[in-house]
């Protein structure tokens, strides 16, 4: 078996559902639209670290070089470099002019003057290892007089320490002469780079030369220097790179021969813009009305609606009759539905009462028939004819008798009508028992007990007749003589009362089984009695309305109790 | 003492009612009877009845037709419809006629008593002491009546209060004016046009139902006997001794 689902259960399932959707959906919008504006904000850190580093390193290597230039046409360093013998005077000048320029600027940490025959004026204050004749020397002298940034003169120099040295080297020329005198190398302490650094300490981010030495910054981020992922032309890369399990964004520029400049930024953007989230909210509130008011419209248009309808339909169901929904529904196609329901409800309405219609009027007319084959008017007709021959012949008795007769025929046909008011019924017995007293006058005394009220009681027809009759043939007469036939009728809270009594032979319980039980219906010999208790029964829609007493030898009572509302005295029947 | 007049075409309804009910104990007597309309048409000015039964079914013109007519005419007058038909309730609510009553045939005595009480009470509440009016009934009023009566005797439903009605006589005044004038009472001058008429008819050999018809007495039983009374030999008779 199909298992049975509410529509209501399922919609309201479907807005949950949809409801985390939306959710979601928004979560993920904003985490892509978050995630991408953290990138763009860590390149830009990234890029904007590194351009700042560049520029003082710019800057100080301007100002630095400058120094240079001041050092090469110091008077006191040229008369050295131009002495053919050297005196410790001129190399104490020459200290002194060195010192004096050395000292217009921070982090210079030595500078070296070499005359062409190989001594040197320096401002050492540590030993310093010089290998002043290697390759870097022919370089210097390739340059003509430009200046070379290095990191240890590319190893032409070593300071005893160990520590790392940025080195300016340049030949020095006569200003005049234009005749090569000799070269110079300032050292600038590496410590001089982490002050460039001190604005920038929020990232991690370090200077490399060219072989991947730090010079200063962080130790690990050096790590990640690879000389083929710079790049080609002296700008800015980016990379996504790893350090310590977060994603950072790397930025590297050698725009600065020899350095290398590397800064890796995963800093977020301290918050979402306000803008965007206020947008993004509104968005989401936005679906969350969108949904809400799309469920309070399906719900209150189509899901109770249909709720409401299948409630009614299953009331109609339950209650057996073809009753219209009276429901109020809205006008739209569930509000046609109902329509469309209750006018197919009207429709079997319609065609029920059509037929019962028919059959009544078939009924009808086979009773006309009936009645045309007996030709009651010829029979009055003759009666009367009859009657006036009776007065004629001074026959009273025979008027009484035809009066009767005429009376008893006409009630018991009744217009072939199947309910008439007790007053009838009683008439017809009334008739009838005067007809049959004609027959059997010794056997029997009829009693009348009737109750006014009563009269206007609508009953089946002939319910009566078939017990009188009864009581006569198997009641009064086989006893014999002087008995008594007594009709009471009565009003009772809710029933009208019928009693047909006879003080004759009686019946046994099994007499009295046998006609109350339906089974004895249509059998020929008790189809009087039991007939009529089964049109009651039928009639009042009740298998509780006949009860039988009796005593052998002494009497038996019918007694029957139509359901009746005595709203008014005319005694309208409520069956 | 009430007037009842029977009007059926059974000679033995008419016995059988007049017989089995006490009239006089219901202060009621039996004034007059009809074998059909036609014929009450005739007499209902001498009869002068308060009551009228009247048979549903007879020929020539029926209890309906009759009733029509004579509530017209008679507006104090109460009907009591005799019918074999159980159906005549159908058909009084039809025709919708005043002060009827029915009473379904053959009649059970007790209830055609109470039937009859009932229209004794009614007629004790309402019949007013009868007030005769209209104008004086001048000799050349008498003059112009019987030329009407010359002109219209073929029409069936002419009587004493039809044509008083239309010339604006009270009915009994004009009977007694018109007897006093001509020396005939005036349903015997209608008959006697009538049977003029009848007379010139028979000569032609017309059938009796024929004349019967064309001197406005449809009702050829009622010609019958009226001929008879007229010419002391039956229609027939007179017919065939004109051709002897």
């Amino acid at each position: 078996m199909k298992e049975k689902r509410s529509l209501k259960k399922d919609t309201l399932v479907l807005f949950i559902i949809l409801l985390l959707f939306f959710c979601l959906v928004f979560a993920l919008a904003a985490y892509i639209v978050g995630d991408n504006a953290s990138r763009d904000y860590r390149i830009r850190t990234a890029e904007t670290a590194v351009q700042n580093v560049e520029r003082t390193i710019y800057t100080n290597l301007v100002n630095y070089n400058y120094l240079t230039r001041l050092l090469m046409v110091d008077e006191s360093i040229v008369t050295y470099l131009k002495a053919d013998e050297i005196t410790q005077d001129m190399l104490y000048e020459a200290r002194k002019g060195i010192y004096s320029i050395q000292n217009l600027y921070s982090y210079i940490d030595s500078v070296f003057v070499f005359r062409l025959d190989g001594q040197s004026a320096s401002t050492e204050r540590s030993p310093y290892y010089i290998d002043e004749h290697g390759e870097e020397y022919e370089r210097i002298m390739a340059a003509r007089g430009s200046t070379i940034v290095a990191i240890n003169g590319n190893g032409m120099i070593h300071k005893a320490t160990g520590e790392t040295m940025m080195t300016l080297s340049r030949a020095i020329y006569d200003i005049n002469s234009q005749k090569l005198l000799g070269f110079l190398i300032m050292n600038v302490a590496s410590s001089y780079f982490d002050s460039s650094l001190t604005n920038e300490m929020e990232e991690e981010i370090c200077v490399v030369d060219n072989m991947g030495t730090l010079l200063c910054g962080d130790a690990s981020l050096s790590e990640l220097y690879n000389p083929n992922k710079l790049p080609d032309d002296e700008g800015l890369i980016t990379n996504e790179v790893q350090i310590n399990g977060k994603n950072k964004i790397l930025a590297a520029s050698n725009a600065l021969e020899p350095f290398t400049i590397m800064c890796a930024s995963g800093k977020s953007p301290r918050v979402l813009s306000v803008q965007l989230i206020v947008a993004l909210v509104l968005t989401l509130a936005a679906f969350l009305c969108a949904i809400f008011v799309w469920g309070y419209y399906v719900s209150t248009n189509i899901v109770s609606p249909i709720h409401k309808l299948r409630t009614a339909m299953e009331t109609t169901k339950s209650s057996g009759w073809l009753s219209p929904i009276e429901t109020e529904m809205p006008g739209n196609e569930v509000g046609m539905l109902a329509e469309n329901y209750n006018s197919l409800i009207e429709y079997l309405n319609e065609m029920f009462a059509r037929q019962i219609e028919n059959e009544k009027s078939i009924q009808k007319a086979e009773m006309r028939v009936l009645q045309e084959q007996i030709k009651p008017h010829f029979l009055y007709n003759t009666l009367e004819t009859i009657s006036y021959l009776a007065i004629e012949e001074h026959a009273p008795n025979v008027h009484d008798a035809l009066e009767s007769l005429g009376s008893f025929y006409r009630n018991f046909l009744s217009k072939g009508d199947r309910e008439i008011p007790l007053r009838i019924e009683i008439r017809i017995i009334q008739d009838y028992l005067a007809l049959q007293k004609l027959r059997y006058g010794e056997a029997f005394d009829a009693e009348y007990d009737v109750d006014p009220d009563t009269l206007e009681c609508i009953i089946p027809k002939l319910i009566l007749q078939p017990l009188v009759e009864n009581a006569i043939y198997h009641g009064v007469r086989p006893k014999g003589e002087g008995e008594k036939i007594r009709i009471t009728t009565k009003r009772e809270a809710e029933y009208l009362l019928i009693q047909v009594y006879d003080s004759g032979v009686g019946m046994d319980e099994a007499q009295i089984q046998a006609v109350l039980s339906d089974q004895s219906y249509g059998d020929e010999k008790s189809f009087g009695l039991a007939g009529t208790i089964h049109r009651i029964r039928y009639f009042c829609n009740s298998q509780d309305v006949v009860t039988i007493r009796s005593e052998i030898g002494e009497y038996s009572e019918v007694e029957i109790r139509i359901p009746m509302s005595w709203e008014t005295n005319e005694g309208v029947p409520n069956v | 003492m009430y007037r009842v007049m029977i009007i059926d075409d059974e000679v033995s309804a008419r016995r059988l009612l007049q017989q089995a009910i006490d009239w006089e104990a219901l202060s009621m007597e039996l004034a007059g009877e009809a074998a059909s309309g036609i014929e009450a048409i005739n007499i209902i000015d001498e009869v002068r009845p308060d009551i009228i039964f009247v048979d549903i079914n007879m020929p020539f013109m029926n209890g309906i037709e009759f009733t029509k007519l004579a509530t017209n005419r008679y507006p104090d007058l109460m009907i009591i419809i005799l019918t074999a038909y159980d159906d005549f309730e159908y058909a009084r609510q039809c025709i919708r006629l005043p002060v009827v009553d029915y009473m379904l045939k053959p009649f059970v005595r007790t209830d055609m008593v109470e039937l009859l009480k009932r229209v004794k009470a009614h007629l004790d509440e309402t019949k007013p002491t009868k007030q005769e009016n209209g104008s004086e009934v001048t000799v050349s009023a008498i003059e112009q009546i019987k030329n009407y009566l010359r002109e219209n005797y073929t029409d069936s439903e002419i009587n004493l209060t039809s044509v008083a009605q239309h010339f604006g006589f009270s009915a009994s005044y004009l009977s007694r004016k018109f007897k006093q004038e001509t020396g005939k009472s005036f349903v015997e001058f209608l008959m006697e046009c009538r049977m003029e008429k009848a007379v010139e008819l028979a000569k032609t050999n017309a059938k009796m139902f024929c004349t019967a018809a064309d001197v406005g007495i449809p009702d050829p039983n009622y010609f019958g006997r009226l001929f008879k009374k007229y010419k002391g030999i039956s229609y027939s008779e007179y017919v065939a001794s004109l051709h002897e």
